[in-house]
């Protein structure tokens, strides 16, 4: 049973925003009202946290953080969800059941990585949107919380295709968007109990540390530290 | 149990109730599901097509998914070798912008200031009657055009079309053309590109080079690749944008000055006497003069207390880039963005000629032979749109999607200027601020509906992307390579033109390609081993029979490329004069000192203006800030507690032209004494929008030489 | 007490309402297709199999219903047929697409594959639609009702997945 997991190389990634971009897309993410954007409830699965403090002023060395689901092995959703809309699976993606979320965001407070996301209203989508949805993605109702997935629906259809064509899942079958359309590679994406893969490498990497680790959520996604050059 | 008749009716009633309340209730709630809806009945079958990006001069591959035939997501194209399947956001949204509801469906004409419907034929033989009568009448030189266009193909043609018609107002505002307008009023030769493979030094001017540049994608990985070998980024400029995230050093310079960090680190390198003396010698005529007015002019000290960056700064990056065996100055169309641009690029130049141009490459690709890769802004044609302003006598305007009244800050006079025209043609997909003013509109197909070609080098390989309707034209719009080819068919503008069409003109201009007969399709990764032998000695990868077949091919696969050219080292002869690096602008003024600044800065989601119309990227554009629709400003935090101004607060901010509210917030990145400003929101004509315009709010202040607006010399209070 | 019986009443009431109506629309007949085809005579007696019309069975998510390319195939001349060949010649000289309704109906919020079930699992057309051979007119209620209820009993009969994830998305 592969464990999929993720490595974000922080040195590579040059905070261009594609990722952000393709998930939204991707996910059929819902585009809020203006007044819920500038109050704060703008939905974003995938989001770029950017941090500019380290240094002083010339020699700041900003950093940009591309945020997603952690998708915790330990996930502090799970455990308080009443109806379990939310649960993880034996290959260890955190699942999000639209049909079976009462919509009351236990989850939501529970998260530390404030990942995810809750359709307060169900608005007039664009009409651009509407029509260039993924059909491969449910667009959610209201009153359900929503968060990345890693994609999983590739993975369905990347699963079938390969039971279709009678062979087992490759690597390189199944890819979430952000992964895809990254252009500097700056996501490794793939099966961490795999001693071989590049994802599971870079995760023993020196540089590599997940985010508020201390709280013992043992993220998936995990993240290479920068590499500052020596003045 | 005894009930009375009263209880009876009370049973009767509320069961009554509840049964008609259940009852509606549920009958609401499903009887619209009851009603079947009228099957969808494609089979949802994917299929996928390949094309290429145009909305910003990169020219990534793009691979399109369609459902049932409809265009639905965009992604990269793996084996285009500009973005090896990475795409930007302006990229990933391509298909949102063929569904744009505001996109016009077929040409307009202005009656009594509204723009109602009408047929093509009507709308072209207007403008062709009125062609012909300013040639009867020899007027000419009354026909004006403005373009925007990432394509050389199709800047060719409306040069072409011009020549032809035999006036000289053509402005051309390609980005790759811009570049080089330097190298060009300099007469000397361009280089090609940045040979990234062995540069070890990235010296870079004002560049913008991962968001907004010649090739963001193909740039963001080959400095990652420069810095995993331990090459150094050292970037130069009013703010630590994203795409100084990753240098090793920021020198916080205003773009004025950037001249005088360039010759400040000559100073440096001839006084060490590390510059390349052979190339000097041999190529470098005014060499004698220039090292006076360095020598006397810009000692890192005198450049200190001129432009506040610190001696010991300057000397270090000096001497850095002398002891690097490929260091490279890069600057690109940014740097013509202030009052002395123009001198500031020459400035640059002569930099890298003091290292020979080491890290610069040249393709002597003879496969390049036939193909006029170079677009317009040559034959030291000066005029820009700015003359609008000046010129009475313009009968004619085309706009080829140039959204100039948007991005420039003399917005009010030329709007006034361009009112002033009797037809003014736009060929604008949309009603932006600038197709407002037209009198007649033939709106272009979308990107993912038009066929066009674009190439370039700067990957280091000579480079055919192209770009092919992924789903017939949805409404009634016309590529306006057609309508120009015809106008030139029509008026007899060159010959044998009669007929053709901008396919057949694109088919004439690549079949050079064809007939050399070197390069591959993308058909996929760069060769290597026996693949490799064979290319190079010949061989196609993808075979084609004839040049239908080629075509074929070439629309199938996205484009071609010549992996292995020929390369040689770029050594112009330096034909600068060093009296054109004399600057007539004083702004020799330390920036902290002077008043606060209002500096522009750009993103990757909106390039040059006519880009920021769909939902998602408008969404997105505050996003890292936490900023949503609206417009915001990034203050130093030094900056702001002198001035009181608290995180995130709601400030005023006032220019001469008038002023804005907006949310300041403290960043780093921004120099102190500066307001920093993202453009891209307040588009006025979209009612979507928010936010306003920072451009229309700048002083109007403008290169010399070039007309090109400057975005960093406004001077602003904040209250 | 009589308060308690009266709500008791109006309890009752609202439940037999929402079943009452709730079995009356799963009852009332779906809408009317433009054309009275028949199974029968396509399926039945010309023996045409399933996957001749509904082509993208094996391959895709939804089998689809054959557009007018497919009937082309045998209608493009008039044969001795019924009143509803007429109409279907009409059709396929007009190149107009038939505007049948559906009968079936997955939402977007489950994923139901086709070529999962029919192509990869080898079930039978029939175990879910039914022997559609023996209708001479258009089905007009579904055979096996779209509803969970019907996926798991079968999901747990045959010990394929029942994690929400497989099919939800």
């Amino acid at each position: 049973m592969p464990k999929y997991g993720m490595v974000i190389d922080l040195n590579k990634c040059t905070s261009c925003q594609a990722c952000v971009t393709a998930c939204k897309l991707e996910n059929n993410v819902q585009i809020v009202p203006i007044e819920d954007a500038i109050n704060g409830r703008a939905m974003f699965w995938m989001k770029m946290l950017t941090m500019e403090y380290d240094g002083d002023y010339p020699d700041i060395k900003p950093k940009a953080l591309p945020r997603n689901c952690m998708q915790c092995d330990e996930p502090p959703c799970i455990k308080v969800c009443p109806v379990r809309a939310t649960y993880k699976r034996d290959d260890g993606i955190v699942a999000q059941i639209y049909p079976q979320c009462i919509g009351c965001r236990y989850c939501m407070a529970n998260c530390p990585y404030t990942v995810k996301v809750f359709n307060w209203h169900k608005t007039e989508q664009p009409q651009e949107i509407e029509k260039s949805y993924n059909p491969d993605v449910s667009v959610r109702p209201k009153g359900v919380v929503e968060k990345c997935t890693f994609c999983v629906h590739r993975l369905q259809i990347a699963q079938e295709k390969a039971k279709a064509e009678h062979r087992g899942l490759e690597p390189g079958d199944y890819v979430p968007a952000c992964v895809e359309v990254c252009p500097v590679s700056a996501i490794l994406f793939g099966d961490l109990d795999d001693p071989q893969s590049d994802v599971s490498k870079a995760s023993r990497d020196y540089r590599a540390f997940g985010l508020l680790e201390e709280l013992g959520t043992v993220p998936k996604v995990r993240y290479l530290n920068a590499i500052e050059s020596e003045e | 149990m005894q009930i009375n008749r009263r209880d009876f009716v009370k049973l009767l009633g509320g069961s009554l109730i509840g049964f008609t309340v259940g009852g509606v209730g549920e009958a609401l709630l499903k009887i619209p599901n009851a009603v079947m809806p009228i099957l969808y009945k494609g089979p949802k079958t994917e299929s996928w097509k390949l094309t290429t990006c145009a909305k910003c001069p990169g020219a990534c591959g793009l691979r399109i998914r369609l459902v049932d035939g409809l265009p639905v997501q965009a992604f990269g194209n793996p084996l285009s070798p500009i973005n090896f399947g990475g795409v930007c956001p302006m990229g990933l949204t391509s298909v949102e912008s063929l569904y744009n509801p505001d996109r016009l469906m077929s040409p307009m004409k202005k009656v009594n200031g509204k723009f109602q419907e009408i047929s093509y034929t009507e709308a072209y033989g207007a403008i062709v009657s009125e062609l012909r009568k300013n040639i009867r009448q020899g007027d000419e030189h009354k026909i004006a055009f403005i373009a925007q266009t990432e394509s050389v193909f199709m800047a060719n043609l409306i040069q072409m079309f011009m020549n032809g018609i035999g006036s000289r107002r053509l402005y051309m505002d390609n980005f790759v053309g811009n570049s080089r307008l330097p190298y060009q009023n300099l007469k000397m030769d361009h280089p090609d590109f940045i040979d990234f493979e062995h540069t070890d030094y990235l010296l870079n001017f004002g560049s913008q080079i991962t968001e907004i540049s010649e090739s963001p994608l193909f740039f963001s990985r080959a400095i990652n690749s420069l810095r995993e070998r331990k090459g150094k980024l050292v970037t130069v400029a009013p703010k630590l944008t994203p795409s100084g995230f990753k240098t090793s050093r920021w020198m916080p310079v205003m773009p004025e000055n950037f001249g005088d960090i360039a010759l400040a680190i000559a100073y440096v390198i001839i006084s060490d006497g590390t510059y390349d003396k052979s190339f000097v010698q041999n190529h470098f005529e005014d060499f004698d003069t220039f090292r006076e007015l360095v020598i006397q002019n810009y000692t890192p000290s005198a450049v200190q207390a001129r432009v506040g960056v610190d001696a010991d700064q300057i000397i270090s990056t000096a001497r850095e880039f002398a002891n690097a065996s490929a260091p490279a100055a890069y600057f690109d169309e940014a740097i013509l963005h202030s009052s002395n641009g123009l001198r500031n690029a020459y400035a640059i130049i002569a930099l890298n000629a003091l290292k020979g141009f080491a890290a610069f490459g040249k393709l002597s690709e003879a496969g390049l032979k036939g193909l006029k890769i170079d677009s317009n802004r040559d034959g030291g044609n000066t005029w820009n749109k700015n003359n609008l302003i000046g010129e009475s006598d313009i009968d004619v305007l085309f706009i080829y999607r140039s959204n100039f009244i948007f991005n420039s800050p003399n917005a009010e006079d030329l709007r006034k200027a361009v009112s002033r025209i009797p037809l003014v043609v736009s060929f604008s997909p949309f009603i932006d601020e600038t197709t407002e003013l037209a009198d007649l509109i033939i709106p272009d197909h979308d990107d993912l509906e038009k066929l066009d070609a674009y190439l370039s080098t700067t990957i280091g390989s000579p480079i055919l992307s192209m770009q092919q309707p992924v789903v017939k034209s949805f409404y009634s719009t016309v590529h306006t390579g057609d309508v120009i080819t015809s106008l030139i068919g029509d008026l007899n503008l060159q010959e044998g033109w009669k007929d053709r069409s901008y396919e057949s003109y694109l088919k004439a201009a690549i079949k050079p390609i064809y007939d050399h007969g070197v390069g591959m399709l993308m058909s996929q990764k760069k060769p290597t081993g026996i693949e490799k032998s064979l290319q190079q000695a010949g061989w196609q990868l993808v075979p084609y029979s004839d040049f239908d077949d080629f075509w074929q091919q070439l629309l199938r696969y996205g484009g071609w490329w010549n992996p292995f050219p020929k390369v040689t080292g770029y050594t112009p002869e330096v034909l600068l004069k060093t009296d054109q690096l004399m600057s007539t602008k004083d702004k020799g003024s330390h920036p902290a000192a002077a008043q606060l600044r209002l500096n522009i800065f750009f993103r990757n989601f909106d390039y040059k203006g006519n880009l920021l119309r769909n939902p998602v990227l408008t969404e997105q554009f505050g996003m890292d800030r936490d900023i949503y629709y609206t417009t915001w400003v990034e203050v130093n935090p030094k900056t702001a507690e002198k001035l009181s101004i608290a995180h995130r607060s709601k400030v005023k901010i006032k220019t001469e032209k008038g002023g804005f509210e907006a949310i300041a917030i403290h960043s780093p990145t921004t120099m102190p004494g500066n307001i920093d400003i993202p453009f891209g929101l307040g588009h006025t004509a979209d009612k979507r929008m928010l936010g306003i315009n920072p451009v229309h709010y700048s002083d109007d202040v403008f290169d010399e030489h070039t007309g090109e607006p400057s975005y960093s010399e406004t001077l602003v209070k904040i209250l | 007490m009589k308060k308690i019986f009266v709500i008791l009443a109006t309890v009752t009431g609202f439940v037999a309402g929402v079943f009452a109506v709730n079995k009356i629309i799963s009852n009332i007949d779906r809408a009317v297709q433009p054309i009275n085809f028949s199974h029968a005579v396509h399926a039945g007696k010309f023996k045409i199999p399933c996957m001749a019309c509904h082509q993208h069975v094996l391959t895709n998510a939804r089998a689809g219903i054959p557009n007018i390319e497919v009937c082309s195939a045998c209608h493009s001349s008039p044969l001795k047929g019924g009143p509803g060949e007429k109409l279907v010649y009409d059709y396929v000289t007009e190149h107009k697409q038939i505007p049948w309704y559906s009968i079936y109906y997955v939402p977007s919020y489950a994923y139901f594959s086709h070529r999962r079930h029919v192509g990869i699992g080898k079930l039978e057309c029939t175990e879910c639609h039914g022997d559609m051979a023996s209708l001479a007119s258009p089905p007009t209620k579904q055979f096996l009702q779209v509803k969970m209820s019907n996926c798991l009993n079968c999901h747990v009969k045959r010990h394929v997945t029942t994690d929400c994830s497989h099919c939800h998305r």
